[in-house]
């Protein structure tokens, strides 16, 4: 008797997925084009975040539980130290306060004179770090503030050090954001000392790195490299990190720098987020 | 009829808490290790375990639609976990039907080539502004996922009583 065509499979006896693949590989190839293009992730990441957050909630639990503990232990005396400490604190910034006050009345007059705009004139809004710190092998710092708060994709965030990162997604209460030490991250930014325009990106580790760096121009260890604003995306001027190893490439033609932010995502847990300009 | 209904809601019981598990794994680091690049990916290693040890006999069009769900919860592009998933799964059944996966060495070699797969795949479909492919990274990714993908095959023959 002839074998049938499923009888001659040889040791699987299931279904050639053949159709199947082939409908699904041109389906995904589609979804990820449309993706790239109009970005219909975070629309669709939008409209489900009720999937993340209880894993947000739990992930951020037993720090959550721990705090909450040390505040229901806290003695008197503690707390009486504590106080003492923050007024101390308040005193001293009001000093620094009404220094400040000054300078900036100074500068909006000699902005004024010079007909230079006030770039860094931004609405912004205080947030915490929460966990997690990390999402499929890829480093990422989220934030408690959302869309509730007017935290919207695309925006800066720095803190008193300098540059920290970029909202890359935005849920009702909560945000990620991607750190400029991440591989996936790049900031057009210009020396502090000079006019060179550079783009640095995140080495994927603790630094940051400009990978072709023409050896003509003059490059020192130490020096501080800020944004320059020409993306119209962070604000000009705000403070990155330094220089702290210039390695020639090969063919002697480029330099690779490697940049040591000031803000590191492990040393802080409170950020401030650019929302939008102000209306001047 | 109703015990062999019973073992399939089992199955997929089994199935959900270990998705939750590596769910939560995927965003818990691992002590000491401030380079993320090295991190395993626990959700290619789960489903090259659930692909090969032939769990719940899922079929190509649910483990497409699973593979989307991973792309919407840790995924960057959405359908890059469904093209892996599909491929592993379409590689697993080629290797099915012209090789007897009898031995452990067998059965290993294949986690390896599906693990392989996957994460080359995952590679060249990374949004990324690097120039060069740190090789070392790689290597180390793909050694430490091939390990999870054996703690998984484990865990998965454990649950489901195999031998």
């Amino acid at each position: 008797m002839k074998p049938t065509k499923k009888e001659l499979k040889l040791f699987h006896n299931a279904q050639s997925p053949i159709f199947g693949f082939i409908i699904l590989i041109v389906f995904s190839f589609s979804l990820m084009g449309l993706d790239h293009r109009k970005g219909i992730h975070n629309e669709i990441k939008e409209k489900s975040t009720f999937l993340i957050t209880p894993i947000i909630y739990i992930l951020n639990l037993p720090k959550n539980i721990n705090e909450s503990l040390k505040i229901l232990f806290e003695t008197k005396n503690q707390l009486f130290k504590k106080n003492q400490e923050l007024e101390n604190k308040i005193v001293d910034l009001s000093i620094e306060n009404q220094k400040l006050i000054l300078i900036q009345a100074e500068n909006k007059h000699l902005r004024k004179s010079i007909e230079i705009s006030n770039r860094l004139g931004m609405r912004s809004i205080n947030a915490e770090i929460i966990l997690p710190r990390i999402n499929n092998g890829k480093e990422i710092i989220i934030i408690n503030k959302g869309l509730n708060d007017g935290v919207k994709m695309g925006q800066p965030v720095i803190n008193n050090l300098g540059l920290i990162g970029q909202v890359i997604f935005s849920g009702k209460s909560f945000s990620e954001i991607i750190p400029i030490t991440s591989k996936k991250n790049i900031v057009p930014a210009i020396f502090e000392k000079s006019t060179d325009n550079i783009i640095i990106r995140g080495n994927g580790d603790k630094y940051l790195e400009v990978t072709l760096f023409p050896s003509y121009r003059e490059a020192k260890i130490g020096s501080v490299i800020m944004t320059s604003g020409i993306d119209s995306l962070y604000p000009k001027g705000i403070k990155i990190g330094r220089v702290i190893k210039i390695t020639p490439q090969v063919n002697n033609q480029f330099n690779h720098l490697l940049i040591a932010p000031y803000s590191s995502p492990k040393a802080f847990s409170q950020v401030r987020i650019f929302l939008d300009k102000k209306d001047d | 009829m109703i015990k062999k209904n019973t073992f399939k809601r089992n199955e997929a019981l089994t199935f959900c808490i270990i998705f939750f598990v590596t769910l939560l794994l995927s965003r818990i680091n691992i002590p000491f290790i401030t380079n993320y690049g090295f991190m395993p990916d626990y959700f290619l290693a789960l489903f090259v375990s659930f692909v090969a040890s032939r769990f719940m006999h899922m079929n190509i069009y649910i483990l497409f639609l699973l593979g989307l769900l991973v792309d919407l919860l840790a995924g960057e592009l959405i359908g890059q976990y469904g093209l892996i998933f599909i491929s592993i799964y379409f590689t697993n059944f080629i290797l099915n039907k012209y090789f007897i996966i009898k031995s452990i060495l067998m059965r290993n070699s294949q986690y390896l080539i599906l693990t392989t797969l996957g994460l080359i795949i995952l590679l060249i479909s990374s949004l990324s502004y690097e120039l060069n492919i740190n090789i070392n990274l790689f290597i180390i990714k793909w050694v430490l996922t091939y390990l999870v993908v054996l703690l998984y095959n484990q865990i998965i023959r454990n649950f489901s009583n195999e031998t």
